[in-house]
């Protein structure tokens, strides 16, 4: 009955070449349309290269702030990337983000406990509620065949509603005057490595193995990748598929919640409707071009954080922020480019 | 009040409507266009260019259209010529589009304060775009119970396989489908910017492609539901938009003003749910490869 659309992530050997040539390739048209951009604004080129450069490996402090963007957008592509390994497509990281934000501010509010625990006790709730958030949809396909692409987008407004109301009603911040939530208190605040690169990436780095273990050399891991290349099989050999999709869903949204908290952990220490800066659909341009293998995600996260970072530098010039869309959807494009040429030489 | 609250709601669901067709008109051939919320964007954002240049409301909406196409076009090369993977490619496409549209209304037309000219009403001071969007949806039963045309394309999206050995082009028949699919979502688009908005704004379209992408799924891939499904959801947009004007609140206004995607999500739920035959075709989302027979 539930017909699943295969999100066919082809597990070959990517090698790290293929990926040079993508980013010299997205450089050059990257390069190109700020040219444009340089011509169609009346600003020198010299001066948003520069700018560009500058915000990004020019300076420690680019170099730095390219690291923070990495943070977050790795755990949430290391999310999302669970969930496309089985063939369902999670577009609800940013709900599930927020989620883990809330049950952050939630702890760290109305709890006062020493601050090891506390953190422990952060992560633990905040996987949970996102978790709980992802496996909504993952029970809505399983039980019912209800495509999750609209749920899991449907479910991201519902979140952002509900930040916006909480953010804005008990938990607002009485000093400010828009909607974001009071600031957590400083025992739980993870300390800066230099800023304003925090100690949170590191925690994002451990989280790679966690995943790669989990997908690679466990018996979950195992059904996983089953259920995703040929459900059919599956279910002849006897796994309970929508046991495996629900679970998917379940740790997805879990890691894409602990994203949502790290960044409330250490980098806004508060949280508010937009803090999650569209990371749940940068997250997937970043699995899907790692083709789920964390060790690659953290590749492709890094030169997508490289290029975020770098055009929001270019904003103080009054260039737009929808520029970054523009580089993710020719990253996506571009990103197919080694399938598209061995189509081609096959022809 | 009653009147006026069913003009406004007819005058909003061309949106729905008009974007729903194109997306059903491309699945129907079996091919999903996830670039719809993107490409509606960039037909709103193109047809206020267009009407910054100084064309008139029409010219503005073949604009968006053109837009639509253009889009179509890439997804239709990308996944039909060269046979990648529709879901991938139609990320792409959302996102490409959407960056396009926002940086452009970002460097040229923020801050331009236009006001765009409505269409002037047709009769019943409906204007001509809610005919045309009734009339399209009578055309699609027309094309697809009676038309050569249509039942090709019903063909193509049940199996290529078994059309391409009865002599039906399935590429030019998902090219068709595809691309004129794309440009309706971009006309819908459009319409939404010119007429309704009367201009753009980044939230403007928080969601809507997707709504439309729903209804189709909700609507079982039949072009009579899709309109209900759209009158049904404009008109739940509309009447809580009344009531938060006249103070009426049954949640926390922000919840309200998303109560058209939560209405989507539990209607899906519900159809899935209690819904008997699904008119799914068979062999959307799968590329059609000649060579592996």
């Amino acid at each position: 009955m539930n017909r699943v659309i295969k999100l066919k992530i082809v597990l070959d050997k990517t090698k790290l070449s293929n990926l040079l040539i993508l980013v010299a390739i997205v450089g050059i048209l990257f390069f190109i349309s700020m040219i444009a951009i340089a011509a169609g604004m009346g600003i020198d080129i010299g001066v948003i290269l520069s700018m560009f450069v500058e915000g990004t490996f020019g300076s420690a402090f680019g170099i730095l702030s390219v690291l923070r963007v990495t943070t977050g957008l790795v755990v949430v592509s290391l999310g999302l990337a669970v969930a496309f390994r089985v063939g369902v497509l999670n577009v609800g990281g940013d709900g599930q983000m927020l989620w883990g934000a809330l049950a952050t501010m939630a702890v760290a509010l109305y709890l006062d406990l020493p601050a090891p625990l506390m953190v422990v006790l952060i992560f633990v709730l905040s996987f949970l509620a996102g978790g709980g958030w992802g496996l909504i949809a993952g029970f809505l396909k399983a039980k019912w065949g209800v495509h999750e692409l609209v749920s899991t987008l449907m479910l991201n407004f519902v979140a952002i509603a509900t930040m916006i109301e909480i953010s804005s009603g008990p938990w607002q911040d009485p000093v400010v005057l828009i909607a974001m939530t009071k600031m957590i208190p400083e025992s739980i605040r993870f300390p800066f490595i230099s800023y304003p690169l925090n100690s949170v990436f590191i925690i994002a780095l451990a989280l790679i193995p966690v995943v790669y273990v989990l997908m690679n050399k466990t018996v979950v891991g195992y059904k996983i990748k089953v259920v995703g290349s040929n459900i059919n099989a599956a279910e002849n050999a006897g796994m309970n598929n929508k046991k495996i999709i629900m679970l998917c869903m379940f740790i997805s949204g879990g890691i894409c919640a602990l994203s949502g908290s790290l960044l409330v952990l250490g980098q806004y220490f508060r949280a508010e409707a937009n803090m999650t800066g569209k990371f749940g659909f940068y997250g997937i341009v970043a699995a899907v071009l790692g083709k789920c293998r964390p060790e690659l995600m953290l590749v492709t996260s890094f030169i997508l954080a490289f290029f975020i970072t770098g055009t929001n530098s270019l904003r103080v010039l009054g260039v737009s922020g929808g520029f970054v869309d523009v580089i993710m959807g020719i990253l996506f494009i571009v990103g197919i480019l080694p399938e598209l040429l061995s189509r081609l030489r096959r022809r | 009040m009653i009147d006026v609250m069913i003009i406004s709601i007819l005058e909003f669901s061309p949106i729905l409507i008009i974007a729903g067709m194109g997306q059903l008109l491309s699945q129907k051939s079996g091919v999903y266009n996830l670039g719809i919320e993107g490409i509606m964007t960039s037909g709103a954002v193109f047809a206020v260019l267009a009407f910054f240049l100084g064309l008139g409301s029409w010219e503005s909406l073949l604009f968006g259209t053109f837009i639509g196409l253009i889009f179509g076009a890439l997804l239709f090369i990308l996944s039909e010529k060269f046979k990648l993977d529709q879901i991938v490619i139609g990320f792409g496409i959302w996102f490409l589009s959407l960056g396009v549209a926002n940086a452009l209304f970002a460097t040229v037309l923020s801050g331009e304060g236009l006001t765009l000219a409505r269409f002037e009403p047709l009769i019943f001071s409906l204007n001509p775009m809610v005919f045309f969007a009734f009339a399209l949806v009578a055309i699609f039963i027309y094309i697809y119970s009676k038309t050569n045309f249509g039942l090709s394309v019903i063909a193509v999206g049940e199996d290529p396989k078994v059309a391409d050995t009865s002599g039906i082009n399935v590429e030019r028949i998902r090219g068709i489908s595809v691309i004129v699919g794309s440009g309706l979502i971009g006309l819908a688009g459009a319409y939404f910017a010119v007429h309704v908005l009367q201009g753009f704004t980044y939230v403007m379209l928080s969601g809507y492609g997707w709504v439309a992408f729903a209804i189709v799924l909700f609507a079982r891939w039949r072009a009579s539901y899709v309109l209900f499904g759209s009158l049904f959801f404009t008109a739940i947009t509309t009447i809580v938009t009344r009531l938060n004007i006249l103070g009426i609140t049954l949640l926390p206004l922000t919840f309200m003003g998303y109560l058209p995607h939560i209405a989507v999500l539990v209607g899906l739920t519900l159809t899935m749910i209690f819904g008997k035959k699904s008119g799914m075709p068979a062999a959307l989302g799968t590329p059609y490869k000649k060579e592996e027979k």
